[in-house]
């Protein structure tokens, strides 16, 4: 039942003007970059600097606007004979790999064009498709929260908002207001627990540029270079709690 | 067919059922009447499922709607405004609930036929104009040949033709047997559609009986008349 | 016919002469000893003027005990040999080779392995140290010494040498008029180069990679530095190079490469950058607030974190002119080949940074992204003193 749900979601999915819209735009801004840039490491940060502001903000409004979009469907589909969850589950997995569909494959192709296959795209990849799932189920969250569809696109749009500037914003405040007092470790802690701030530094780290730059957290950045993977665990952990609240909220709603 | 017992509902903290006790005898059709926001679609989703409700009970079929979808297989839906996928083929979205019921559609042929559907099986929904969505809905509701039908304002939106050919296949399923329960503002339409009327305002069901026994209640010859005296 | 009054004497395992001191001690002035492969004991004294020959490298080995060779003559010359395992000690300076006050001495082709100080030149004066191979296994600053150590000398020529694994590759206190040209100072444990106040030298054309702290000129005058390379040097107090109280010095054609800091400035005055390349540096030019009157031309910056960067936004007395930014977004109406409006090469992150090292945390966040657009936009705080007027808009 879920294969099939998610087999015409993604269908539908993969021909509509949003998913196409993401993969051209991938792939015609890797293409400029790369284009513009050859070096391997730079290249691959500047990629990530835009992936990680963009690839948030289209998962939210994707998962958010087809919710919406398509909340008579969601409907029609739960007076037929299967379960809630299956529902949620298969928009959850379809809207998720639509997007990384999209974007892998253009950033691929692109890649591929003027690197042709190498491991630092495929970590590169791994780490970044992980935010996916992560604002996929923010947006569904959203979506199912709110009724009102401005306000839910306007409530997602500032939970992006929160994790790409609010965030650091405060965090900012925070080191600039206490610097006279030890707050290295706080600051730190507090920084690697926002998915985006996590994945950029361990892009800097990768690239070799937080070695030149970075004061604090050197040994513990250190790590992200071997378990480079860390972050996608991470994204994934919000994902789950995300997932969950999203579930909670689909599942006793009132459609 | 369908049984509800002391069923309340609120949304945030306006009360919209209070106790609403029903019952939808098996090979009748009902209309459900009411004023706009009276709570006939609400009523119609909690049946459905789509909405549950803070107490009380639903029955289908002596199936409990609380515990478990199975009940569902019994009920074709036809909803106010069908959306479907929009990047879907007509015949895609029929096989997907072909695929979602687990059984292949019945009279699909003569369903197209009849609705005027043939020529737009390979068009994107999207693309489809409101009376076409609106006859989508339709052909879905009635392809799996169910015993329960549920249609919300059904002939809304369809040109003359397209409800009169609506018309006629809801009154073939009444004639094949099947209960149906249908929201509907058209008193002409329920009068000639309808063995029972409910009559629901302000969250309460105020009458529930024969078309007759409503004329003869409020003493008027025509059931616009009769319905006008609940209104005022 | 002083040729002929020279004589050469052989000493090798199965020659007459089996041992090297006796052969010093029996050679007259200007005679040359030529020295078959073998182990040689140390410490060999070489107190007269006498010519080195190693032949098949011969090893003198200190035996981790003592100094290998020591040199208190003038013209000495030293060639071919492998000079290894000297002693190592926390009071004295112990080396492989110690050349003390002598004169025109030639150091060539010897191969320096496992010693606390390498080549110790104290007092010397018109020497010449070339093509050696110099390695060491330094573990720490303390229990450690440099590969070419020259105190209180001059007119020395340090060249085409490699060294690693020290704890300075090169040093110089009080050592002027020298020239130190196309050595490879790589791995050493503090500094590739290290200079204390020594004046009048010029160095050209080496290669620092690596090393601990990068390298640090200190408390000197009129230095020329052509044509280095100094690269990778990562840490938070590692430096490309760190100029410190250093006056009226040249830095021409150099290549800062990959390093934390590219050139550091503390107290640095009247010194002169041009046509260098800063490459993907954290800070390419770091300026500390006692650094006046630098004059930075024709250089290039490409792909650093940050071009410019100082601690002063009030009093700033540098002037940077015809510099080409990779960053500049400017244009060139009239075509003379530099842009229109003026570039800052100080970003407002700099500055942040400069005053919170903590804010590192966000580099290139998008935060941090916007503050420094708003500021290009709309300028609040940076120093009006360091623009530069005329910034190039193609890579020279």
């Amino acid at each position: 039942m879920l294969f099939k749900l998610i087999k015409y979601e993604l269908y539908d999915l993969l021909k509509s003007r949003w998913i196409v819209g993401i993969f051209i735009f991938y792939l015609l801004v890797f293409y400029i970059l790369l284009e513009f840039g050859r070096e391997l490491r730079k290249s691959l940060l500047s990629l990530g600097n835009v992936s990680l502001l963009t690839i948030p903000l289209f998962s939210l409004l994707l998962s958010a606007l087809y919710a919406y979009h398509n909340r008579n469907f969601i409907e029609f589909v739960l007076t037929q004979p299967l379960k809630r969850s299956h529902l949620f589950v298969s928009l959850f997995l379809s809207l998720s790999l639509s997007v990384m569909l999209a974007y892998f494959i253009s950033s691929f192709l692109v890649f591929y064009y003027f690197f042709g296959v190498n491991f630092s795209f495929i970590k590169f990849s791994i780490l970044i498709l992980s935010l996916i799932p992560l604002f996929v189920s923010i947006g569904m969250f959203c979506a199912f929260l709110v009724e009102d569809r401005l306000r839910g696109i306007g409530l997602s749009l500032l939970l992006w908002f929160a994790f790409c500037i609010l965030y650091d914003t405060f965090l900012l405040y925070m080191a600039v207001a206490f610097s006279d007092y030890p707050i290295e470790k706080p600051l730190l802690l507090l920084t690697l627990l926002n998915p985006i701030d996590l994945l950029r530094l361990s892009f800097l780290v990768d690239a070799g540029l937080y070695e030149f730059i970075g004061s604090i957290g050197r040994p513990l950045l250190v790590y992200l270079k071997k378990w480079w993977f860390l972050p996608s665990l991470c994204s994934l952990f919000y994902t789950l709690i995300f997932y969950a609240l999203g579930f909670r909220v689909f599942k006793g709603k009132d459609m | 067919m369908i049984r509800l017992e002391g069923v309340h509902k609120s949304f945030r903290k306006k009360k919209l059922f209070e106790n609403i006790n029903l019952e939808f005898s098996e090979g009748k059709t009902t209309a459900l009447l009411g004023p706009n926001g009276s709570g006939k679609t609400t009523l119609v989703k909690i049946i459905l499922g789509l909405v549950i409700p803070d107490r009380g009970r639903v029955f289908v079929k002596g199936f409990d709607t609380a515990k478990g979808y199975g009940y569902k297989r019994l009920i074709g839906y036809m909803p106010q405004v069908p959306e479907f996928p929009e990047n879907l083929a007509v015949k895609e979205i029929v096989s997907m609930v072909e695929e979602l019921r687990g059984v292949k559609a019945k009279r699909l042929e003569e369903l197209l036929e009849v609705l005027r559907l043939e020529g737009e099986m390979e068009k994107r929904f999207g693309s489809l104009s409101g009376g076409t969505k609106q006859k989508v809905g339709a052909l879905l509701a009635l392809a799996f040949d169910q015993p329960l039908l549920i249609l919300d304002e059904p002939m809304v939106g369809l040109d003359p033709l397209s409800a009169y050919r609506l018309k006629r296949l809801l009154l073939e399923e009444k004639r094949r047997g099947k209960t149906l329960l249908y929201i509907s503002h058209i008193m002409s339409e329920v009068e000639e559609m309808a063995d029972c009327v409910v009559f629901i305002t302000e969250g309460r069901v105020i009458f529930h009986g024969s078309v007759e026994e409503l004329k003869k209640t409020t003493g008027k010859e025509k059931l616009e008349e009769a319905v006008l005296c609940f209104l005022s | 016919m002083l040729a002929l009054m020279v004589s050469v004497l052989f000493v090798c395992q199965s020659c007459e002469l089996k041992d090297l001191q006796r052969a010093v001690e029996l050679a007259k002035e200007g005679d040359r000893i030529v020295v078959k492969g073998g182990t040689y004991r140390g410490p060999i004294l070489i107190n007269k003027r006498v010519e080195l020959f190693g032949e098949n490298s011969p090893v003198i080995d200190g035996e981790g005990k003592h100094q290998a060779i020591t040199v208190k003559a003038d013209g000495v010359r030293i060639e071919g040999f492998v000079i290894r395992n000297s002693g190592m000690s926390y009071s004295e300076d112990i080396a492989g080779l110690k050349v003390s006050s002598s004169k025109n001495c030639i150091i060539r082709n010897n191969e320096f392995l496992n010693n606390f100080f390498a080549l110790y030149l104290g007092g010397a004066s018109g020497c010449l140290v070339e093509g050696n191979r110099i390695i060491g296994s330094a573990k720490s600053e303390g229990s450690s010494g440099n590969g070419i150590h020259a105190w209180n000398s001059e007119k020395l020529t340090i060249r085409n040498n490699y060294i690693r694994g020290h704890r300075d590759g090169i040093y110089f206190e009080f050592v002027k008029d020298s020239t130190i040209e196309g050595n490879r100072s790589e791995y050493n444990l503090r500094y590739g180069l290290h200079f204390m106040f020594s004046n009048d030298d010029a160095y050209r054309k080496n290669y620092f990679y690596k090393n601990g702290a990068g390298v640090a000129v200190m408390y000197s005058k009129n230095i020329t530095m052509e044509e280095n390379t100094f690269e990778k040097n990562e840490g938070p107090a590692n430096y490309g190079l760190l100029l410190k109280d250093i006056t009226d010095s040249r830095l021409y054609r150099n290549r800062f490469i990959n390093n934390t800091h590219g050139v550091y400035l503390e107290g640095c005055n009247r010194t002169e950058f041009k046509e260098n390349l800063f490459e993907g540096n954290g800070w390419a030019v770091r300026i500390y607030a006692n650094s006046e009157d630098n004059f930075f031309a024709k250089n290039i910056f490409l792909n650093n974190a940050f071009d410019v960067s100082t601690n002063t936004l009030s009093y700033f007395r540098n002037t940077f002119e015809g510099n080409y930014y990779d960053k500049y977004e400017g244009y060139d109406l009239d075509r003379d080949g530099y842009g229109d409006i003026p570039y800052r090469p100080v970003s407002f992150t700099g500055v942040l940074l400069e005053k919170y090292p903590l804010l590192s945390l966000f580099y290139d966040s998008l935060l941090l992204r916007l503050l420094d657009y708003v500021e290009r936009l709309i300028p609040f705080l940076n120093p009006e003193a360091l623009l530069d007027k005329k910034p190039l808009t193609r890579k020279p």
